[in-house]
């Protein structure tokens, strides 16, 4: 049986500009299938920039973002079956139901009905959101739109899963059902691609990290690699003396 | 795009659902003020159309059609304007923007969801007045029943033509200017429109009523075949008045329908044009380049001010106002439109200016007056308080909420009547009239001023949406609605109860029949009355819902 190519993605020479700002300078990254990603850095340091510049939100002036070998500026609508995307502000449409949201999704990506029943099941389980994905989503609380966005970017089986600051606002039990749903999405040939603050999240889940401060990437490795160069054990300590230092 | 569509529909259906008594008392009472509403608009228009039907000389048939003419060059127009100033948001800055393009739906799908969208939100203002003009043209010139299926095919087009006609230029301008902030973008727009709406103006003079006192019958009649002649007959609208009116000249037929169907065909064209370009734009549509610039402390207000929470709110009103293009960029377009108003007025013909006119006029100008301030009311008062958004969590938790409410309603009735004010009293001043109409004019538009400003702020507060971030969904909406119809039918009872001591004046002037000051006096009173009574009840219903909501 042919096996599926590994899933890739590579950022070369990255740069965007907000008019005279440049809010990301010359960033390259290379991840591959089953890589978890903690992309760190302070506030307005270019990550949700560049998560939307991969994701085909924002235009970029220069630089080649690459999906599976292909540049994602050559992708079509249709490509974009291969990108699942958390925002930061999760959007839901506030009349219809969480099971509605799902099934929506799961519509314009063009799968199946009995898939899409089946793939709400299994992550209402997971996600524990069986109890209230019947009421309107207008009455649901921040965390409980967010577990239903994060499965709606997994529903359709993406190749890579933009997350930005998936834990903000989410109560203990919500942040450990995503950070296990995390772990087992990797499992497959998938890259998860995390844009975070909470360097807990990094440390236990990521494979890889990327620190990023003022636009550039200062460091990208993995944080064992990180932590034999920096001679420190606390990736907060790390972190701060690495954004320190630019300052 | 059938999945999109069906989202919208159901949201609309789950938005009207009856679900327990309080919503079938809400939606029923939507329902008897929107039918009052149009039915009193038709009954109006019917009668006036009526009135003029019966003059035997001929010339109410010609001014009815001139009326007409005027009106839908007008709304076309306000469809034009209201398609730029909504494109931008719904175009550009729609949360649900982001969702969709980040799915594999075709941006053709999404471009033409949002140009329905765009559609709406540009023409339902101009559609509540539209209607049951078209149903009173209808029944009044007795076209018979397949007119109003006509006339509503020939509505939608020209709002299509104006939607597109609209998007296409803040397409144009953007790509044009793309190095250039939103803001710099819409003040070009504004700068390019007025030149272009200038240098009409200045061509062309007004002659509805450019009739000389002593004209022989000979100046009367060419003056009566003057009026026939349509306002701006090449736009959209001066094509659709004359189809309407279907003269059944074969060759006159044939040209309107040829330009009407050049019109459509520019607007595909124009339409597919900016489909193609949308991509683009959005991704390259920088939100961050709209950051101020100015890192000073904006905050800091006059030594006496400083205890005042009510300053502290309204300096926060402004300052948001201020730093957001789509608000004072809508705005500041409608207040350059009514400065070329207030120009017209004072550019009317020498004619025109004998005293029944210039009263005739003046009474007019009041009515247009407040018209225009309560659909500036309803478009940028109405949202405020929904666009409190989350920090209306803030706001509760720290002030109390009736200073808030309060800061409100005096930041409110400021702008709104400031506005009026210098309308009514700037063209006033220009056409000299004398000083108790200047006064009765400066007293009620106070008066409705502050009725106009609890309306907006009262029904904004009650049916606040505070998940909604766009002004224009906002505004367009069932609150929205209910408070343009509250707002219009409440300038219409106030004029109403003016109307009757106002006609008693003219004919003092030229009857010399007596005439009491103090029927103006009752008039205001009885105006002031229901202002009042308006005020304590929408300020405690407001004020009540602003107390138990929970963001």
């Amino acid at each position: 049986m042919e096996e599926k190519a590994k899933t890739s993605l590579k950022i070369e020479n990255l740069t965007k500009n907000y008019n005279k700002t440049t809010a990301v300078k010359n960033l390259s990254l290379s991840l591959e299938g089953k890589d978890i990603f903690g992309f760190i850095g302070p506030n307005g340091a270019g990550k949700t920039t560049t998560i939307k510049c991969i994701a085909g939100l924002l235009s970029h002036q220069s630089g080649v973002i690459s999906i599976n070998g292909k540049d994602s500026k050559l992708f079509g609508d249709l490509s974009k079956k291969r990108i699942g995307y958390v925002p930061d502000t999760p959007f839901l449409y506030d009349k219809l139901t969480g099971r509605e949201f799902l099934y929506f999704v799961g519509r314009i990506y063009g799968m199946k009905e009995a898939d899409i029943e089946k793939e709400i099941e299994f992550y209402s389980k997971q996600m524990e959101f069986s109890d209230y994905m019947d009421s309107r989503t207008e009455e649901y609380s921040h965390g409980m739109k967010q577990r239903i966005v994060i499965a709606s970017a997994f529903i359709h089986n993406p190749d890579i899963l933009l997350v930005d600051e998936p834990m903000v606002g989410l109560d203990p039990k919500s942040s450990r059902i995503v950070k296990d749903l995390f772990k087992e999405g990797a499992k497959e040939n998938r890259i998860l691609f995390i844009s975070t603050h909470t360097l807990s999240l990094a440390e236990e889940l990521c494979t890889k990290i990327g620190i990023m401060d003022k636009g550039s990437l200062v460091y990208f490795g993995s944080i064992s690699e990180l932590k034999d160069k920096i001679k420190k054990e606390n990736l907060e300590d790390i972190f701060l003396e690495i954004t320190s230092k630019n300052e | 795009m059938n999945e999109i569509l069906k989202i919208r529909l159901k949201t609309i259906a789950r938005g009207i659902m009856i679900t327990d008594f309080k919503s079938l008392i809400k939606m029923l009472s939507f329902i008897f003020v929107v039918s009052v509403f149009l039915y009193f608009n038709y009954f109006i228009f019917y009668k006036i159309f009526v009135f003029l039907l019966r003059t035997e000389e001929g010339i109410g048939y010609s001014i009815a059609q001139r009326l007409t003419s005027i009106m839908f060059s007008i709304f076309f127009l306000m469809l034009f304007m209201s398609s730029i100033i909504t494109s931008i948001t719904t175009f550009f800055r729609t949360p649900e923007l982001e969702f969709l393009f980040t799915t594999p739906i075709k941006t053709e799908k999404i471009f033409f969801i949002k140009l329905l969208e765009n559609g709406i939100f540009a023409s339902w203002a101009t559609m509540i007045l539209s209607i049951p003009l078209m149903f009173a043209i209808g029944n009044a010139f007795e076209f018979g029943g397949f007119f109003i299926f006509k006339a509503i095919i020939l509505f939608i087009s020209m709002v299509f033509i104006a939607v597109s006609f609209g998007l296409a230029i803040v397409f144009f301008f953007s790509e044009f200017f793309r190095k250039h902030s939103l803001g710099t973008i819409i003040i070009v727009i504004a700068i390019a429109l007025l030149s272009v709406l200038a240098v009409v103006f200045f061509m062309k003079s007004p002659d509805l009523f450019n009739l000389p006192r002593n004209a022989n019958l000979y100046n009367v009649e060419k003056y009566i075949a003057s009026l026939e002649v349509e306002q701006f007959k090449y736009l959209p609208s001066g094509i659709i008045i004359n189809m309407i009116f279907d003269k059944s000249q074969q060759n006159s037929n044939i040209t309107n329908i040829l330009l009407l169907f050049a019109y459509i065909i520019s607007s595909i064209f124009l339409t597919i044009i900016s489909m193609n370009l949308y991509k683009n734009k959005y991704i390259s549509y920088e939100k961050t380049i709209l950051k101020s610039s100015i890192h000073a402390n904006r905050m800091n207000y006059p030594t006496f001010f400083k205890n005042s929470r009510i300053a502290l709110l309204m300096q926060k009103d402004m300052l948001a106002f201020l730093r957001d293009p789509s608000q004072w960029g809508q705005s500041a377009t409608f207040l350059l439109l009514l400065v070329f108003y207030g120009i017209s007025v004072v550019r009317s013909p020498i004619y025109f200016k004998s005293p029944f006119y210039t009263y005739i006029l003046a009474f007019a100008n009041l009515g247009f007056s407040t018209y225009i301030m309560a659909t500036l009311s309803v478009r940028f008062i109405f949202p405020l308080i929904s666009l409190e958004g989350r920090t209306f969590s803030l706001i509760r938790s720290s002030i109390n909420v009736r200073d808030y409410f309060n800061a409100k309603i005096v930041f409110n009735f400021l702008m709104i009547s400031v506005l009026g004010q210098v309308l009514v009293i700037g063209t006033n001043a220009f056409l000299n009239i004398d000083n108790v109409v200047v006064i009765v004019s400066v007293a009620v538009t106070f008066i409705i001023s502050f009725g106009i400003t609890i309306i907006n702020t009262g029904i904004g507060a009650i049916l606040a949406d505070f998940t909604e971030t766009n002004p224009s969904k906002i505004a367009s909406g069932f609150g929205g609605i209910v408070s343009a119809i509250t707002s219009l039918a409440y300038i219409g009872i106030c004029l109403g109860i003016l109307s009757t001591p106002t006609r008693t004046y003219f004919e003092y002037t030229f009857k010399k029949i007596p005439f009491n000051n103090m029927y103006f006096l009752y008039a205001i009173i009885f105006v002031f009355a229901l202002t009042v009574l308006l005020f304590t009840l929408l300020y405690i219903a407001g004020l009540n819902s602003l107390k138990k909501r929970n963001v």
